[in-house]
């Protein structure tokens, strides 16, 4: 009788327990506070707490967008930096944690272990697939953004990260940015009859034998600036591997190296020595601190290699083009970086231009 | 008496079996010059190599012969060479595990390899250190399996191949990790394509770097290739009959284990050929390791060869060599086990 009194007695309590826990953890979950809801970029509509600070993404192309326009808000990474992409990267930013991003294999742990207050994706797919990735982050909101790798109209998820991220004076500077390069680069580029206009070959690796063919985003900088790909295959997508005769019968008038250890080779090598391209000199790396500038990823980080390639591809059109200038407003506005004019020309020289 | 003439007049038989095989080699060898994405006419390439042996002047384009001799040759002699290679070091391990299902890979060469590649890539190294990298990848490894099983009770073969396992799928773990932090954009493709296998950057000095290796461990492995039949029969048979067993395992786990980390060094990593080649060799020459390594040898060259010739020339684009031959090698393979009668018994 003694017994089952006690029973009672413990169980009543365990129940108390329960039940005020119960009721402040409901108070105290992250979605409490809902003071607004966003409709994302495919359409999914999510509750967003009022106040965001605390910001990370998924994908690489969205995580180099937050830096350019809230890298205070930024928590972190989600890919490894090297040494040498950080060298222009201010050090309170390249210490940022890593979070290991991705889509499907994306550590979710280590980001929720940083109390985002929202995460993004970029470029989710299927609002079928974004949902899965939700239901990983539980009531954390995960915002989805499209168009955050096409180079040729990425304005929207410019536009939309800055509301987002309540920088809407940022997303329009670096939207007028974006927009006073293509119109100095756009008209010249299309005025170039067929005829005239460069083949390019991108080399990746440090084979110069892979390559991204015409198509892909990887890419888009070549058509924008009036130059052809070579790479005109049956695959649109992605990255392919090319054999040495194919590059030789494509005989490319210039050639953009992704790889140092290549670009520093491919003048002595005697196999690339039939190229017209190297021939002529016309081999040019790809500038890659802190982030690429032609790909890698393709995304609003490549907006200062479209008067890159311009140079690059037609140093004669475009004199009027003042790439040095270009490069030190973009880089003090939006890698909050500024670059000493030795530095910049530093960037410029050992990509290959010699004027600019 | 009467027995052993037979196999006598049979060895004859299978020697001569050999030599025919060479016949389409060659025919390939020769044929290969003449195919490729850049366009050269036949006669054009004919001229070329005579202009080079002879004090001719040609009044062709320098390319040509840039295209003949920088890029056909090495990579024509280069899938040769792998071929041969991955197919001996094949035979060599199934007689000497005495298991049909044993490739070369199966103590732990090509994971090693793959992951030294991996981690050059990804500490963007340049295309030598890869191929460096990859060769002291593969040698570690079966160091490693070779040591740790030592250390165990049993030194049976059998201890050494799941110990080769163990080892193979910790490598193929830290592969998998070095894709994981890899760059997804610059370096993970350049892994992924360098673990499918190619040979579309062989050049001549890469050829001149693993070519001897390669070249020795086949010899060395020709000179002790009747060892084999005897190993073949059991340990403890071959030492009654007076071979030294640990020796002979020693010198062909070392030789076939050069070879192979010098053939992946060269263009990644190509299953199959290893593992089927040799049982395509033995339904064609029998099980006796006298003519099955030589037999091997040819057969290997000339399968890697051609399927490099497809890889290269069908499209723009190359399709890595670990694709094709499978794509081509399986249901070739499957035809002949259909044909054949049973070689393992």
């Amino acid at each position: 009788m003694v017994d089952r009194n006690r029973l009672l007695i413990i169980s009543m309590i365990i129940l108390g327990i329960i039940g005020v826990l119960g009721t402040y953890l409901a108070y105290n979950t992250p979605n409490s506070p809902q003071n607004g809801h966003i409709t994302d970029m495919i359409g999914r509509n999510v509750a967003v707490p009022g106040e965001i600070n605390r910001v990370a993404s998924l994908s690489y192309s969205v995580t180099v967008q937050i830096f350019m326009l809230a890298p205070k808000k930024m928590i972190g990474w989600d890919s490894n930096r090297t040494e040498a992409a950080n060298r222009y990267m201010p050090p309170q930013y390249s210490k940022l944690p890593v979070m290991g991003g991705g889509k499907k294999d994306a550590n979710y742990e280590s980001y929720l272990s940083q109390n985002p207050d929202i995460v993004f994706v970029g470029h989710g797919g299927s609002a079928e697939d974004v949902n899965r990735i939700q239901q990983k982050f539980g009531n954390l909101p995960l915002l989805d953004v499209e168009g955050d790798n096409n180079v040729t109209n990425i304005t929207p998820s410019i536009k939309f990260m800055g509301t987002v991220l309540q920088e809407q004076n940022k997303s329009e500077e670096l939207i007028s940015f974006y927009n006073k390069v293509l119109q100095e680069v756009k008209p010249i580029a299309n005025s170039i009859p067929d005829s005239e206009k460069k083949r390019v070959y991108y080399a990746r690796d440090p084979t110069g034998l892979m390559t991204n063919p015409a198509g892909a985003s990887h890419t888009q900088l070549i058509e924008l600036c009036g130059g052809i790909n070579v790479a005109q295959v049956p695959i649109t997508k992605g990255s392919v591997g090319v054999s040495m005769e194919q590059v030789i019968k494509w005989n490319p008038d210039v050639i953009i190296a992704s790889d140092s250890s290549f670009y520093n080779n491919i003048y002595s090598d005697p196999v690339w020595q039939n190229i017209k391209a190297v021939k002529e000199k016309q081999v040019y790396l790809v500038p890659n601190s802190p982030f690429n500038w032609f790909e890698s990823p393709p995304g609003a980080n490549v907006i200062i290699g479209i008067p890159w390639t311009a140079k690059v591809l037609y140093p004669e059109r475009y004199t009027a083009l003042d790439l040095k200038n270009l490069t030190k407003e973009f880089y003090s506005n939006f890698y909050h970086y500024n670059l000493t004019d030795e530095e910049v020309s530093n960037i410029l020289i050992s990509s290959g231009l010699k004027e600019f | 008496m009467y027995k052993f003439n037979i196999s006598e007049k049979l060895g004859a038989h299978r020697i001569s079996v050999t030599i025919l095989l060479l016949i389409p080699l060659i025919i390939l060898f020769f044929a290969s010059f003449l195919i490729g994405r850049y366009p050269i006419s036949p006669p054009d390439v004919i001229t070329v190599f005579i202009s080079k042996i002879l004090p001719v002047q040609s009044t062709l384009p320098p390319s040509l012969e840039t295209v003949i001799f920088q890029i056909r040759l090495p990579r024509i002699l280069a899938a040769m060479l792998v071929g041969a290679s991955l197919s001996i070091a094949g035979a060599a391990f199934q007689g000497l595990f005495r298991n049909p299902l044993v490739a070369p890979d199966k103590l732990g060469v090509t994971a090693g390899a793959g992951f030294g590649a991996a981690l050059a890539i990804i500490l963007s190294l340049g295309a030598v250190m890869i191929q460096i990298a990859a060769f002291i990848g593969g040698l570690i490894a079966v160091t490693l399996t070779y040591l740790l099983s030592r250390t165990f009770k049993g030194t049976s073969m059998l201890t050494l191949v799941l110990t080769g396992i163990a080892v193979e799928s910790f490598f193929a773990a830290m592969i998998a990790l070095s894709k994981y932090v890899a760059d997804p954009y610059l370096q993970l493709p350049t892994i992924v394509f360098w673990l499918l296998g190619s040979l579309a950057s062989v050049n001549n000095q890469d050829l001149l770097m693993m070519g001897p290796p390669i070249i020795i461990g086949i010899i060395i492995l020709l000179m002790v290739r009747w060892r084999i039949n005897v190993l073949s029969m059991g340990e403890e048979e071959a030492q009654t009959m007076g071979v030294d067993t640990k020796k002979l395992q020693a010198i062909i786990i070392i030789s076939c284990t050069v070879i192979s980390a010098s053939a992946v060094s060269i263009c990644g990593i190509i299953g199959w050929i290893g593992l089927v080649i040799p049982h395509v060799a033995r339904m064609i020459v029998g099980p006796d390791h006298k003519v099955l390594l030589p037999a091997s040898i040819i057969l290997g060259a000339f399968f890697l060869l051609l399927i490099d010739d497809i890889s290269r020339t069908i499209t723009s684009v190359e399709i890595p060599l670990g694709i094709l031959t499978a794509i081509i090698g399986a249901p070739f393979f499957l035809y002949l086990l259909g044909k054949s009668k049973e070689v393992w018994s």
